[in-house]
């Protein structure tokens, strides 16, 4: 850091999804995990983290996020250590990070499916059959807790390969404009809230987010665009090739360069929440289609 | 007492910085006066003023200018070498080695950072030019600076709306954007109202109102003072309601201007009414409301309560020294009758011009409400008056009163004295960006005036309209509760203080009626039959989901360009901000860059031109005399660098031409050679280039000489070379004795006809030598391809020994041939520059393009031409190397930079290749750091970068690559050089190496050229 700025007080910018805790009464925090960009603190309950971000860190929404790089700070904590949390400050042994302003975390909009951007998605594999497994029973009022907790907590990492599809899946479901949708989105987030116990802490709070549509702005972006920015009318395209429904150039080029940032993410975290999502559209694609061809025109003709 | 007055060059930084380093100087024990800024005309003034005496200097020189002891002088010096490092540091942070350094223009700053919002507060002249790189890159821009012309924003504005950027601005001190504050802006809750401000300080009073009224704000996109004018026609402002409409934060709408062109107004409420959200209208003018009662408008189609009546402070004892603004009870003293209202904000100004005039009259200012009413250049006049302090014409050269109030001070002190003065109206202005504790200060002026006027028998009131929020760092409370102290009635509305003033001056005023006066538009309600452009505007918008890239959803990183303050403020709100290391571009080159910067053709010719640079070929095809090559006659002879008479002609150059004379059999002695030369007859001198030949130093090529055959079958181009002649004494650096001359013999009787043979088996058997080839090998081989070139020596002579060994020739004479090439380190120069002339033969000659061509120096001028002005050449004394010298020689040994051979550089190696060749510093002089850096800083001068020529420590990023003539004049960064050093005297020889500078001169006179031919004022292509 230059001289001449103040090493103690570090700005940062929080998201309204733990701005409470940050502005609420100082309590000690047990530090979950520490990187060189991020630091994660329990805020108490499961599925309360909040996360310090350096401004080179993936910016989770559920964060305190820095202005600075990971070079230019040290946390000074190792897990395990507590730290104090509120008053509008996290306090770390070398400085304090300040709730200057309110973020606006990514969250995706809620947009009419068209098809024709899915084609930038990587192979979906396994966890993408799972994804779409899930949400075509949601889609179709069916029960959906055998499916989340086939799931929840499944795989490796601190966010599980299984909890990555999951996010994929809830923020598909939110990111797109049916009333069907919106009852299975609310189904899956039921089931999800009450499996909670099965992840991790900081898997539990990013599953909480992505119900709510919030997530990497990242993420967010592509995943708002891939369900809304092709040409394509899902319920008439279903089965057609890709190639035939593209979405306009620059909005391909500007996904192809989304999934490269997306899988960036993590391990393996970015591949397997877009196989989530690459499922969830599957299902939603087969849904639209098979709502359409199916008995439509019947019915009205019956109901005259 | 003394005066201390220096001059530093190369130091720009920008006025608010120097605004406190000069304060921190004069604070200095022993100091009596200071002054520290850039020498502009109306500073130099200043410092005159204050009795310093300055020497000529150019505005972009640093003055400083310090009163005092000894002592004090020297405190003071080092009070400011203390506070110009922290402002250095600050701003720059540690640099590690080989990192680039700081961008100088803000598109540097954003192809960097990749920001998705940029900030521009540089001098309002060279303003549009960073804020046309914002929109290039396709970020939107806030153009915090004033002083730009309306056209200039008008064409700024198109381009914007093309790429779907907003421009904010210009002089366009607030926004808010996705609760980032920037400029002056308040620190307010986040909420659903969104914001289109025409007007800094009105947006700051109508968000102040509303967060006193309980409601946030979801962003706050300022347009610039203009956007409503006929000129400019709201071209942001229908940009900003159409992404504020898409964007889901938002659900209502308020526009805030100073008295906006009638007809703008109505076609932009057409507009709004397609909107599918309510709009308000905050927009001042005669039988409009004030701002206050459109913000209670607002309040009340929101179903939110008026705060009844809305804050205000008062002192608590009424005695005799304070009126009661509530009665209009007449004190003791006496009081003049005028009201004085001394402003910071525009907006507020004309609206206390509105308020008042409704009950006063007219009122005098220098932004008068009607021309009449304007004041004389003193700003002075009996009657009412009211002064905007934030006026263009008031913050040309200095900061603006919310940061700098010293002059609104001054003017305060001299109301005291004024017996007509009978109320102060006054503004303070609270947020980010602003002085960071004003009320203080400004209550002590307001005291000592009061304490002025009581002395002298009168009774003085002071009314402080005071915009600002509890959450802003300067706080409402606390800076209310101090201007109250001071005696000092307070109010947060602008409209209410300037009532209160009224009615202490003994006028009936009554307040107005709300809500039913301010309109709206709009609302769920679906419009039908509004103009088809207007409706066409608003569904592209729609179209494209998210309109400006999304900027009002994510969350912004800033590029910034101007006054650091600005990006302090942003960092202090945890936003990543990257500044670029801005400095003016050279002197007198403004006018000319915005015209060469607004060439349509100039993006698309500059691709091209970098295009051909790199896709040239240069295989070398044959070695035969210069006569049958060229076609050079007798008495012809060819030099390095622009064209010369023999009288002016350089020692090094004067003793090539004479060794030329010799070795060609036109002369016996140096003396009759040089006779011959001088008087001219059967002479005739040529450059290199105009024959499409290039020749290191001197450069000379006689009809005897043999030449290098280089083709481009891409562009179908020939260049040649003579062949190198090793190290030492040789011709080209300027000796010409007798050893020189009868090697100049041995290569034409022995050397080159094998080389020809050589080349000739080799092109039969294998084709050609891909020069191009080996130059790509030598760059990752720790060669730049000027300086050194070593490693491409070696592989030239590993492709053709085998046909020169077997050349027809005695085995003495090819042993020796290949004894003298393998020796010669520099043996690959003379087939390097050839292949880099047929580089940029082919990017001569496109029309627009500012890439440079050609750069070549003879010793005496450094001349360069441009791809987009033809065979002109642009001349300069050339400078002379600085670097290390060969055994006992030095600097005063050292001629002007001369040769051809800085083509190198012209097509992107060489100097520009520095960081492939770190060992170059122990030739040229110079430390490894620094061959990293000035690689990376020569790509804030290229169009781009080379697609074959790669240095392996940037990670095999392509060579800086086609100089750009108004990058050069936009930066002040000079093309960096490596060259050889030639002694000064006739035929001495190489002395040194090292590096140079082409004068800047020869870039300033091409963007002369460019902006004369440049197609600005044509009608710009339908988009």
């Amino acid at each position: 850091m230059g001289e001449g700025l103040d090493l103690t007080l570090l700005p940062g910018a929080v998201s309204p999804l733990v701005a409470a805790e940050v502005a609420g009464a100082p309590r000690r925090c047990r530090v979950l995990a520490a990187f060189p960009t991020c630091l994660y603190l329990d805020l108490g309950a499961h599925e309360r983290v909040l996360a310090v971000l350096a401004s080179d860190a993936v910016a989770l929404p559920i964060g305190i996020r820095l202005a600075v790089p990971s070079t230019e700070v040290r946390w000074g904590v190792e897990p395990g250590a507590e730290v104090v949390v509120g008053g509008g400050r996290v306090r770390l042994p070398r400085a304090d990070v300040v709730a200057a302003r309110v973020l606006r975390p990514g969250r995706v909009r809620p947009a009419q499916r068209r098809t024709g951007a899915e084609g930038v998605l990587p192979d979906a594999g396994v966890l993408g059959d799972l994804a779409q497994d899930l949400t075509a029973a949601a889609l179709a009022g069916r029960p959906v807790d055998p499916a989340v907790r086939g799931l929840v907590g499944v795989g490796r990492g601190l966010t599980p390969s299984g909890d990555d599809a999951l996010c994929g899946v809830l923020l598909t479901l939110g990111a797109i404009d049916l009333p069907e949708s919106r009852c299975g989105l609310s189904s899956v987030r039921t089931a999800v809230l009450g499996a909670l116990p099965l992840t991790t802490s900081l898997s539990a709070a990013l599953l909480v987010a992505a119900g709510t549509g919030y997530a990497v702005p990242e993420v967010a972006r592509l995943v708002t665009l891939v369900v809304g920015a092709g040409s394509g009318d899902a319920a008439v395209a279903s089965g057609a090739p890709a190639s035939a429904e593209r979405a306009d150039l620059t909005d391909l080029t500007d996904l192809t360069y989304l999934v490269g940032r997306v899988l960036a993410i993590g391990h393996s975290s970015g591949h397997d929440l877009l196989s989530g999502v690459s499922g969830a559209l599957r299902a939603v694609d087969a849904h639209l289609s098979a709502s359409r061809t199916r008995p439509q025109p019947h019915e009205g003709a019956h109901r005259g | 007492m003394a005066d201390h007055v220096e001059l530093r060059t190369g130091a720009y930084l920008d006025s608010v910085t120097l605004m406190q380093v000069s304060r921190t100087v004069a604070a200095a024990p022993g100091v009596e006066a200071a002054q520290v800024a850039m020498a502009t005309e109306l500073n130099l003034e200043v410092i005159r003023g204050m009795g310093f005496e300055v020497p000529a200097s150019a505005p972009n020189d640093l003055v400083v200018a310090i009163r005092g002891d000894e002592g004090g002088i020297a405190a003071g010096q080092a009070a400011l070498e203390s506070a110009l490092t922290q402002t250095r540091s600050a701003a720059s942070g540690s640099r590690d080695l080989g990192e680039a350094p700081a961008a100088r223009t803000l598109g540097g700053a954003i192809r960097l950072s990749g920001a998705d919002l940029a900030l521009v507060s540089v001098p309002g002249e060279h303003a549009v030019t960073e804020a046309l790189d914002a929109v290039r890159a396709g970020v939107s821009v806030m153009v915090f600076s004033d002083n730009v012309s309306v056209e200039d924003e008008v064409r700024l504005k198109d381009a914007a709306a093309a790429a779907d950027v907003l421009v904010m601005g210009p002089d366009c001190g607030t926004a808010v954007v996705a609760g980032v504050a920037l400029g002056f802006a308040n620190v307010v809750q986040a909420g659903s109202v969104g914001l289109v401000a025409a007007s800094g300080t009105g947006a700051q009073q109508v968000m102040c109102l509303l967060d006193a009224a309980g409601v946030g704000i979801s962003h706050c996109l300022g347009v610039g003072g203009r956007d409503l004018s006929s000129a400019v026609a709201a071209r942001s402002t229908r940009q900003a309601l159409a992404a504020l409409a898409a964007d889901p934060e938002t659900t209502s709408i308020v526009v805030v201007s100073k008295p906006p062109a009638p007809e703008v107004l109505a076609d932009l409420e057409a507009y709004a009414a397609t909107l599918g959200k309510p709009v308000h209208w905050a927009t001042l003018g005669a039988g409009r409301p004030d701002l206050t009662s459109a913000v209670e408008a607002v309040l009340a189609a929101t179903g939110r309560e008026v705060p009844e009546p809305w804050p205000s402070w008062r002192p608590v004892v009424l005695d005799e020294q304070v009126s009661d603004p509530a009665s209009t009870t007449e004190s003791t003293a006496a009081q003049g009758s005028s009201l004085r209202g001394l402003f910071c904000g525009g907006t507020l100004a004309d609206e206390a011009m509105l308020v008042a005039g409704e009950v006063v009259g007219g009122i005098r200012s220098n932004i008068p409400l009607r021309p009449e009413l304007a004041l004389g250049a003193d700003l002075r006049d009996a009657g009412h008056v009211v002064i905007d302090f934030g006026d263009d014409a008031m913050t040309q050269g200095r900061a603006h009163p919310m940061i700098d109030p010293s002059l609104r001070l001054e003017r305060i002190a001299a109301e005291a004295a004024d017996p007509t003065c009978g109320v102060l109206l006054l503004d303070l202005v609270l947020g980010h960006g602003a002085h960071a504790d004003p009320a203080p200060e400004l209550a002590d002026a307001i005291r000592s005036a009061r304490a002025t006027a009581a002395a002298d028998g009168r009774h003085l009131d002071v009314v402080v309209s005071l915009t600002g929020t509890e959450g802003d760092p300067q706080g409402l409370q606390t800076s209310a509760a101090r201007l109250v102290e001071a005696g000092a009635v307070v109010e947060l509305s602008n409209a209410a203080a300037t009532r209160t003033a009224l009615r202490l001056l003994g006028h009936d005023v009554s307040a107005p009626s709300t809500g039913g006066s301010a309109h709206s538009t709009g609302g769920s309600a679906h419009s039908t039959g509004e103009s088809a452009h207007w409706a066409g505007v608003g569904s592209q918008a729609a179209a494209a989901g998210e309109p400006l890239h999304a900027l009002l959803s994510r969350d912004v990183s800033v590029a910034a360009a101007g006054v650091s303050l600005f990006s302090d403020a942003l960092r202090a709100q945890a936003v990543p901000v990257t500044e670029a290391a801005w400095q003016p571009p050279m002197a007198g080159t403004a006018a000319d860059l915005g015209r060469v910067l607004a060439d349509s053709r100039r993006e698309a010719a500059n691709a091209e031109a970098l295009r051909r640079m790199t896709a040239a070929g240069a295989d070398l095809v044959d070695v035969r005399p210069a006569h049958e090559a060229l076609g050079l006659e007798r008495g012809t002879f060819l030099h390095a660098g622009p064209p010369i008479e023999f009288a002016r002609a350089s020692g090094p150059l004067k003793g090539a031409l004479i060794g030329a004379m010799l070795f060609e059999g036109l002369a016996d002695t140096a003396e009759e050679a040089e006779a011959k030369l001088e008087r001219g007859d059967g002479i005739t001198l040529e450059p290199c280039h105009h024959r499409d030949a290039v020749g290191p130093m001197a450069g000379v090529i006689s009809p005897s000489m043999w030449v290098y055959e280089l083709r481009d079958e891409v562009h179908d181009n020939t260049s040649w070379c003579s062949l190198n002649e090793g190290l030492g004494k040789v011709l080209r650096y300027g000796a010409y004795g007798p050893e020189v001359i009868d090697r100049l013999r041995w290569m034409n009787t022995v050397l080159g006809p094998i080389l020809q043979q050589a080349v000739r088996a080799r092109v039969e058997q294998q084709g050609s030598i891909d020069i191009k080839a080996i130059i790509a090998q030598m760059l990752q081989m720790g060669d730049e391809g000027h300086n050194r070139n070593r490693a491409g020596s070696l592989m030239l002579l590993r492709e053709l020994l085998p046909t020169m060994i077997t050349a027809d020739a005695s085995s003495t004479d090819v042993a020796e041939a290949v004894r003298f090439s393998g020796a010669n380190e520099h043996f690959f120069l003379n087939l390097g520059m050839p292949a880099c002339k047929l580089s940029t033969l082919a990017a001569h000659g496109i029309p627009g393009s500012s890439v440079v061509t050609t750069m070549a120096r003879n010793g005496t001028d450094f001349g360069i031409r441009v791809s987009g002005t033809g065979d002109a050449w642009f001349t300069g004394p050339a400078n002379t190397p600085e670097g290390l010298f060969l055994g006992s020689y030095g600097p005063d040994d050292a001629n002007p930079d001369i040769g051809d051979s800085a083509i190198t550089e012209t097509a992107g190696i060489g100097g520009f290749a520095m960081a492939a060749a770190p060992a170059i510093v122990k030739f040229v002089g110079g430390d490894v750091p620094f061959a990293l850096r000035a690689t990376q800083t020569m790509y804030e001068i290229t169009v781009g970068e080379h697609t074959a020529y790669q240095v392996p420590i940037l990670e095999f990023r392509g060579t800086p690559t086609g100089i750009d003539v108004a990058a050069v004049a936009r930066t002040g960064i000079l093309p960096q050089i490596n060259t050889g050093m030639a002694g000064r005297v006739a035929g001495t020889g190489q002395v040194g190496a090292g590096l140079v500078t082409p004068p800047a001169q020869c870039f300033t006179q091409a963007l002369g050229d460019l902006a004369a031919r440049s197609d600005e004022g044509l009608p710009t292509p339908a988009r």
